[in-house]
């Protein structure tokens, strides 16, 4: 592995002194032309320059001693504009949402999401408050009304916790029950 | 400009979150350069931070 990286370390390196010597030629080529080989005035002064940069330079600046309120003014309203757009950020989490709809992984995501129970899983820890909590029936009743108010939700797919665990094996056993009646019964379907 | 440049290329990514960054980036990048050019020529001139207007010397 770490051959690998040096490796490619090493090609990174190759590859950006090779782009240098280039641009630093290239650069001297690109600012050579128009170069005035004429003996430079000394006392040149920018009046007698015209080139497009001072031309739109002076516009600036001209636009810029006629109408400072103005310009101030459209910078303010712009910051006003920017600040209401802090407020429409929504914070994405699902970095799936980030692709874009043409890949294949996208396209798979979409389908199993909108076709099937959806990719993402909430899961939900729940603390007792006390040791071997998880033996109390009362919690595990208040834990199944948790679970039964979760069902009811209109994004909820399917929920499992230890209640379905815990009626599945009073089924078996022939109860009619989803908890165990009594409280000793709890860990021992639970294997504790 | 070269920054505006550089970074356009995250606008060709087919990650949202990325051509979202480039393009917010390209978008300040755009008017920094606009706010050095006029806002900031346009506050000295409307509020004068360095004193009032002196005649230099020739």
């Amino acid at each position: 592995m770490d051959t690998d990286r040096n490796l490619k370390m090493s090609f990174t390196n190759i590859g950006q002194c090779t782009n240098i010597s280039p641009v630093a030629l290239a650069l001297d080529g690109l600012f050579s032309f128009g170069k005035n080989k004429k003996k430079v005035k000394e006392k040149e002064t920018s009046e007698d320059r015209n080139d497009v940069f001072d031309r739109v330079l002076k516009e600036i600046a001209s636009l810029n001693l006629r109408y400072p309120k103005a310009i101030l003014g459209i910078f303010i309203l712009l910051t006003v504009v920017s600040i209401f757009g802090y407020t429409l950020i929504e914070v994405e989490t699902n970095s799936i949402e980030f692709m874009s709809k043409d890949l294949p992984v996208r396209q798979a995501y979409d389908y199993v999401d909108s076709h099937m129970g959806g990719f993402m899983s909430m899961e939900i820890m729940l603390n007792t408050g006390k040791e071997n909590g998880i033996k109390d029936i009362e919690f595990l009743r208040q834990m199944e009304t948790l679970q039964n108010r979760i069902d009811k939700h209109p994004l909820t797919w399917k929920t499992t916790s230890v209640i379905d665990i815990l009626s599945s094996l009073e089924v078996n056993m022939g109860k009619p029950s989803r908890l165990p009646s009594q409280l000793s019964a709890v860990p021992s379907c639970l294997l504790l | 400009m070269i920054l505006v440049t550089g970074f356009s290329v995250f606008a060709l990514s087919d990650m949202y979150n990325l051509v979202h960054f480039g393009l917010m980036s390209i978008f300040a990048f755009l008017w920094a350069l606009l706010a050095d050019l006029f806002m900031s020529p346009a506050m000295l001139l409307l509020f004068k931070p360095l004193g009032p207007e002196r005649q230099v010397g020739m």
